[in-house]
């Protein structure tokens, strides 16, 4: 062969190697990184692979600082930030969640502003378009305007920032992250926007489980009457945060009259999973009520479970503080945790505090809308949606004195709808000194000074101190509203239509050292009738009353004690329902799989054991029953309705098995009763369990549920699978994908606090480190690790290594 | 034989010097050098070449692997429908192999073509 052919040839092959080994390479609908530089071992994936060798002490300066720092990680690398000042600690705390958690910053920020489709293509689009049609941004750029006017605010936050770019602008690219390799980008430069939008991130997550468009669809479709009897505004013998009664509060609010409102309206966005169950507990019992004499505080608030987990611990260290606790990624200071005096944990309130509102145009061009006898000028922000391999999307998006029309008339085939939400408004300049505040309390006073700039959503806010006191705030955004408005798509036309006013931080219920010696919440209403202001939103009911039973039923209360109530996997929900369903069930003609199933049920103790066959019978069974109860409100499109609270259908299981409601849609001519569709179900029940074996001690509720913790980008080999048991309505509220996220029982000492906390992740984000998922199994047995107030480095136990930090 | 492995020891040599310090890509151009200045054909440069590559990265990526208790490898491997931890190893040092092969291969054969139009 002559030369010039070996050497042309040669060069081909050369060439052609380095382009496929610089480009990603799609493989059917993934794409996989670049070969050459995801393998090499000196560039790619190779150097995620973490060893102690990488546990080095390090030193740093930076002009930020104003004295010295030191960081020393534990042996489950929690670090242990000793500052002489706030602002240094703040900073330090923003270096060391960029050290550990770099990629889930970037995109946590990412997700919340609209701009996950720059990095993961058209799949995320609806998600981007959702956020940014829902004025996410323009909010965060309101409340940081407001925020500015506020320097200690504006200081600890630009500290924590800085802190964030250090760690970028220093960061070899051959340690980047291993998602950024995955994904073939590159981390941005921190701001002080994104820490707004990334503390208006778990607002959004709590607060925008909305039923507006669906209500309406469904008071359409069914009528008022049954609408009513089937989504009434409370459970009898509920058991609600706050006991009252509220005799002191006044409602002065005047009621307004409200047009009917049209219904039947799409909704372009994906429907809500009702299975994400976003809950969570929390409790205080007072030393009256504890067997060492002591309070005792507990806390497991039930999120998405992911890897990295959504909780980071840190503990602070400063002439004013020494707390530990957990923090979200994003925003400084600890936000579940406690110090040397009071410990403080936060449940979910769940109140409605978004309203659709459809637009009446003043102008064909809507460049003007209607709003009382006024006619508005319409403001228009224009999006650009960055698309990866794409041409941007463009979308302008109209905003009204409400805020921006989320929904367009071509896409909800009526009007055009706008989307206002309470995390969009800012009340006070302090708002981020909340956790700041509530960080450095000593007392119940200091608590509630903390607590009045607390914005929005909505949270029970639990308190105990080592002085002896115990109390339970809900607090936030808290809407004014005149009547059962919220539920409903309503008239942007009239300033009545929602709400305009929050209440007053004297008008939030609060209960402080109460004769039953014990507060607690897990998501139920937070007050009974006696409380004058209405709202609105979505309550579990068995969970709270699980545990004021719990509490109540024993005299005195152990840490242990506290630990069994966090653990229970029992139902209320189960209990109070399948009796009457089992007496449905004599003489039943079944096969003798479906006959096993019927007798794991009957010797059933309504525990949701990871081991246990009979959760996974009765769940299918009570979600089939449910389906064709309710099928009167799905049958039409069951994306954009809904199905009533599980407790009304246990209501009607016990006392109103004749109910219409029970009678299938479907068959007309025939009238169905309780009976006859809890045959069916159980049928579909047992198919759906006896799927791999007809024998049920092959089946277990674990397997059934299949839980797991996935990673944020939802990559199979960076998640793993859970055993343990659960169900969103026991106090171990665990789903498929979501459950306890940290839990945390604290006794408060005279001498300090005894401490023990487990959340189910570890501290790295870095999957090549051993401490991605150390304390998975700690917190699968239902263990806690001991937490610990060091006043000092030196004392510091089992100290991997330290980070010396000083002013440049 | 002795110069087959010397040329080999001295792509491998300069592969790490370069990989350490620059880009991934850096080792192309040592090792065209390198196999333009040895009196090798195309065929036995790219040898040489593969087998530096191969054991330069094999080797690095293995004791990367040992010191992480194979976290990494398990993980990655999954993601690649599921390899070994070796095969894993095997697959980096393939990609090393290739790279550093190929060029050093490129350099073989364009001193045969200059020597050819002399």
């Amino acid at each position: 062969m002559k030369p010039s052919v070996v050497l042309f040839l040669w060069t081909l092959i050369l060439a052609a190697w380095i382009f496929i080994s610089a480009n990603p390479i799609a493989v059917g609908e993934q794409t996989l990184p670049p070969l050459g530089t995801f393998f090499s071992p000196y560039d790619g994936f190779w150097q995620n692979a973490e060893s102690d060798a990488d546990f080095k002490n390090l030193e740093l300066n930076h002009p930020t600082l104003n004295g010295k720092v030191e960081v020393v990680m534990d042996d489950r690398m929690v670090p242990h930030i000793f500052a002489e000042n706030d602002n240094d600690a703040a900073f330090a705390q923003g270096y060391m969640h960029a050290r550990l958690r770099l990629f889930q910053l970037d995109i946590a920020s990412r997700a919340i502003s609209g701009r996950l489709s720059e990095i993961l293509g058209s799949r995320t689009l609806d998600h981007d378009k959702q956020i940014r049609r829902e004025g996410i941004v323009w909010g965060a750029e309101k409340t940081l305007e407001r925020y500015q006017k506020d320097p200690e605010s504006m200081q600890l936050i630009q500290a924590y920032t800085d802190g964030i770019n250090y760690y970028i602008q220093n960061l070899d690219c051959r340690q980047l992250p291993l998602e950024f390799k995955l994904l073939g980008y590159q981390p941005e430069e921190w701001t002080l926007l994104k820490c707004v939008l990334t503390s208006k991130s778990m607002a959004r997550t709590l607060t925008t489980k909305n039923y507006d468009i669906q209500n309406s669809n469904l008071i359409s479709e069914i009528g008022d009457s049954l609408f009513q009897f089937l989504f009434p505004h409370a459970q009898p013998g509920q058991s609600p945060v706050h006991p009252g009664p509220f005799n002191g509060l006044k409602n002065n609010v005047l009621p307004t009259s409200q047009e009917s409102p049209v219904y039947g309206y799409n909704n372009p966005f994906p429907p809500q999973d009702e299975q994400q169950a976003f809950a969570s507990n929390n409790w205080a019992v007072s030393g009256k009520k504890s067997t060492t004499g002591n309070p005792i505080l507990c806390n497991d608030p039930h999120l998405q479970l992911t890897f990295p987990s959504i909780w980071i611990e840190n503990h602070i260290v400063t002439p004013e503080k020494n707390v530990y606790g957990v923090s979200l990624l994003g925003v400084p200071h600890i936000i579940i945790g406690f110090n040397e005096y009071i410990a403080w944990g936060i449940t979910n309130g769940g109140h409605d505090v978004v309203d659709y509102l459809e637009v009446k145009w003043a102008s064909p061009d809507k460049k003007k809308y209607q709003l009382d006898n006024e006619t508005v000028d319409t403001e228009f922000r224009i999006e650009t949606i960055g698309i990866k391999g794409q041409q941007s999307l463009i979308d302008t998006v109209r905003y009204t004195r409400w805020g921006p029309v989320a929904i367009t008339s071509e896409e909800s085939g009526k009007g055009d709808l706008v989307f206002r939400w309470s995390g969009n408004d800012a009340k006070s300049e302090r708002e981020l000194l909340t956790f700041f505040l509530l960080n450095k309390a000593k007392n119940l006073q200091e608590y509630l000074d903390a607590m009045s700039v607390f914005p929005s959503p909505i949270q029970n806010v639990v308190f105990a101190s080592r002085d002896g006191d115990i109390a339970l705030k809900s607090q936030g955004f808290w809407p004014l509203r005149s009547n059962m408005s919220g539920q409903f798509i309503s008239d942007a036309a009239k300033s009545g239509s929602s709400w305009l006013h929050y209440l007053d931080n004297s008008q939030l219920p609060v209960t402080i050292n109460p004769e039953r010696q014990f507060v607690s919440s897990a998501n139920q209403h937070s007050t009974d009738d006696t409380y004058p202001y209405v709202y609105v939103g979505v309550f579990e009911e068995f969970r709270g009353r699980t545990l004021n039973k719990k509490l109540e039923e024993k005299a005195l209360l152990s840490p242990l004690d506290m630990a069994a109530i966090q653990n229970s996997n029992y139902s209320l929900k189960a209990e109070e329902a399948l009796p009457a369903l089992l007496l449905l069930m004599q003489n039943a003609d079944l096969t003798a799989s479906q006959q096993s199933a019927l007798e794991s049920l009957k010797t059933w103790d309504y525990d949701y054991s990871a081991q246990s066959p009979a959760p996974a019978i009765f769940n299918e069974w009570f979600n089939a029953i449910e389906k064709l109860t309710f099928d009167e409100t799905i049958r039409e499109k069951p994306s954009q309705t809904r199905l009533p609270d599980q407790w009304k259908l246990v209501e009607l299981i016990n006392d109103l098995q004749d109910h219409s409601v029970f009678d299938i849609y479907e068959t007309a001519g025939k009238k169905e009763s309780l009976k006859d569709i809890a045959m069916q179900a159980f049928q579909k029940a047992c198919e759906s369990v006896f799927v791999d074996s007809q024998n049920i001690s092959d089946i277990t509720w674990n397997a059934h549920q299949n839980p797991a913790i996935n990673h944020l980008l939802r990559i199979p080999a960076l998640s793993r699978k859970i055993k343990v048991g659960g169900i969103p309505d026991a106090l171990n509220a665990m789903s498929a994908t979501h459950g306890p996220s940290w839990r945390m029982i604290i006794e408060l000492t005279p001498t300090g606090p005894k401490a023990l906390g487990v959340y189910p992740g570890g501290q790295s984000g870095n999957p090549g480190s051993k401490y991605y998922d150390d304390s998975v199994d700690t917190w699968s047995e239902g263990k806690h690790h001991e937490l610990h107030l060091y006043t000092n480095a030196a004392a510091v136990e089992k100290a991997l290594f330290t980070i010396k930090m000083n002013k440049l | 034989m002795k110069t087959f492995i010397a040329g080999m020891l001295t792509l491998a040599l300069c592969t790490w010097l370069t990989s350490k310090y620059f880009a991934w890509y850096a080792p192309v151009f040592p090792a065209i050098l390198i196999g333009y200045v040895m009196n090798w054909k195309s065929g036995k440069a790219f040898l040489s070449g593969f087998l530096a590559g191969f054991l330069l990265y094999s080797i690095v990526s293995f004791i990367i692997d040992v010191s992480n208790h194979h976290i990494l490898s398990t993980r990655i491997g999954q993601l690649f429908s599921g390899i070994s931890g070796i095969v894993l190893i095997l697959f980096t040092g393939i990609i090393g192999g290739i790279l550093v092969g190929s060029s050093a291969a490129v350099g073989a054969a364009l001193k045969h073509f200059i020597h050819s139009k002399r």
